[in-house]
């Protein structure tokens, strides 16, 4: 198939599911040191910005990110593809057909080529990586991912000198996607990145999680994550990935400019013209936390926007 | 009930345009003194006319089995929102379940206690009247429901956010602002402030429930991130609840004119 996993799971410390302990059953010695390193990675990532919580202070000491349970993660999506509630990814995806499964790779790129899923993904080590996920909407999750680092496929496409932008496609079917039928979003879904958006290790590009292959409702086969943005800059399902050289025009942006910019990084100090963004609801908590800049990953993306006014590319 | 018991029955408006000779001419209190308790509720009519049905007839079976079924109703919806609260099926957001289920039962009893004029003066059924404060007071409940929740389970009591979230964003204003509108009806709903304020201004204060679908229509129509087809569906129904009244109005102020014309 097409996922090459990487044994011996580090997320297995972080919250003992028993839904994978039968899993992930042969353990190499040699994958061992890799798989600290990924660790590493995935701890670290989630342990800053704790000292960020606690200094936005009223809401009382922020209680530890904690995994959110399998069900949650894959019943309670925003996929207009599949409708607009929050239940119907889960009920209609269903229909979505993901073998085979064919990726272009165009634009800007030295070696454009349209890649059986298989092929796309084969050279790469998967590692794993557990991220916040902070929708739009005010609510988030931490969510056990596995896949590879964009910047590993965009290395292996050679982008070209004037490629500044990389956009990301999504299926349009609606006979697979019946939330196509109507026109709630122009289809197909387009989300973009900066190249060194697109980069930067964090940005991931997910074939699984919880260590098995993703759902239709989550993004299947293949979903780029972004954890220091919102949500919806996360493309799921993806069948094109083009680098360009002028900023794409992105499917959220383009139906409301006003409430949704092309950046789309989380920021708790601009608001939602209609809601605030400065609290959260995690899934499976009852209390508000204080979000976090860049979703608590500012020591690894800030940089990226020094001299850029948050305010006004949000 | 038959036909002529309903039309017997108290009427929102004083008279009807078919009648020949507006009885407000008569009446002390004005064309506004509408009572609006069922005739076959039993209860003593803050109206000092006789009333127009024969007083010896009894309720029919409708007008006595209505309003406990309608009480009944309208705490159908509460109980099982509880019992999935009991039941922890809420589903992953459940405070987001709670504030729509609670907000989309508000506006349908909003919906059925406008629908009780029109669809009694469609089909005849006087008794429907006696359903309206129930209705009303259903739609209080659960936009009340509706307020606690955002105010102590979304927002957690934080006193700075709401009055931030609620002076920043119009939608939430209105939210604010049809509840506050509500507020009042709910308190003069008894039989006591109507006597108490009068048949004319009680029904003049009572007017305020004209105001709510517009202030409750936008909340719901601003409250939704992208897919507006359902709170469009919902303002299409209440603008068509207050187009008839407004139509039957005007027909009568026509009809007003013809008649002080020919005098």
């Amino acid at each position: 198939m097409l996922i090459r996993r990487t044994a011996g799971i580090p997320f297995s410390e972080i919250t003992p599911e028993a839904l994978y302990t039968d899993r992930r059953t042969f353990v190499g010695i040699a994958a061992g040191a890799g798989l600290l390193a990924a660790a590493g990675i995935a701890g670290s990532t989630l342990g800053r910005g704790r000292g960020a919580m606690n200094a936005i202070g009223d809401l009382g000491g922020a209680p530890e990110d904690k995994l959110t349970p399998y069900d949650d993660v894959t019943t309670y999506n925003n996929f207009y593809e599949f409708g607009t509630s929050k239940a119907d990814p889960s009920r209609h995806a269903g229909s979505l057909r993901t073998h085979p499964w064919t990726v272009r790779v165009d634009g800007e790129v030295a070696r454009p080529a349209d890649y059986a899923l298989e092929d796309l993904v084969k050279p790469h080590k998967l590692v794993d990586r557990t991220y916040r996920m902070r929708c739009v909407e005010g609510w988030s999750m931490v969510i056990p991912w596995q896949g590879f680092p964009l910047a590993d496929l965009l290395k292996r496409v050679e982008p070209t000198g004037k490629a500044r932008f990389v956009e990301f496609t999504t299926l349009n079917d609606p006979r697979q996607m019946p939330g196509q039928r109507m026109n709630v979003l122009p289809w197909p879904y387009v989300e973009a990145l900066r190249l060194d958006e697109a980069l930067n290790p964090l940005t991931l590009m997910a074939t699984g999680l919880y260590g098995k292959s993703l759902l239709g409702q989550n993004g299947a086969p293949l979903r780029v994550v972004i954890p220091w943005k919102y949500g919806f800059k996360g493309a799921k399902s993806i069948v094109r990935i083009r680098l360009t050289e002028k900023a794409p025009r992105t499917t959220w942006n383009v139906v409301a400019p006003s409430e949704y910019g092309f950046y789309g990084n989380v920021n708790p100090a601009v608001d939602h013209p209609r809601w605030s963004q400065a609290t959260e609801r995690r899934i499976g908590e009852w209390r508000r936390r204080a979000t976090l800049p860049f979703n608590g990953y500012a020591d690894e993306v800030a940089s990226m926007y020094a001299g850029l006014d948050l305010r006004k590319n949000f | 009930m038959s036909q002529g018991a309903a039309r017997g029955a108290p009427p929102e408006q004083q008279y009807s345009t078919s009648s020949p000779a507006p009885r407000n001419h008569s009446d002390p209190n004005g064309r506004d003194s509408a009572p609006v308790v069922s005739p076959g509720s039993g209860a003593p009519s803050p109206d000092p006319r006789p009333p127009l049905r024969q007083a010896s007839r009894s309720p029919g079976t409708a007008a006595r089995i209505a309003p406990p079924v309608a009480v009944v109703a309208t705490l159908l919806p509460a109980l099982y929102i509880i019992w999935l609260t009991a039941t922890g099926h809420l589903g992953s957001d459940p405070i987001e379940t709670l504030e729509h289920a609670t907000g989309d039962w508000a506006i349908r009893f909003l919906i059925l206690t406008l629908a009780v004029t029109p669809v009694r003066q469609l089909v005849g059924w006087g008794w429907l009247i006696g359903l309206r404060r129930t209705f009303g007071l259903a739609v209080f409940g659960y936009a009340t429901a509706h307020l606690l929740i955002y105010i102590v389970l979304d927002m957690g009591l934080m006193g700075g956010e709401i009055v931030k979230d609620v002076l920043e964003h119009p939608w939430v204003t209105l939210g604010m602002v049809s509840w506050l509108l509500l507020l009042p009806l709910a308190i003069t709903s008894t039989r006591g402030w109507q006597r108490r304020l009068g048949g004319r201004r009680w029904q003049r204060l009572h007017r305020l429930i004209y105001i709510v679908p517009f202030t409750a229509s936008f909340h719901y129509f601003f409250a939704v991130k992208l897919d507006v087809r359902l709170p469009l569906f919902i303002a299409t129904i209440l603008a068509s609840l207050l187009g008839v009244r407004l139509w039957r109005a005007l027909a009568r102020r026509r009809a007003r004119g013809r008649l002080l014309g020919s005098a």
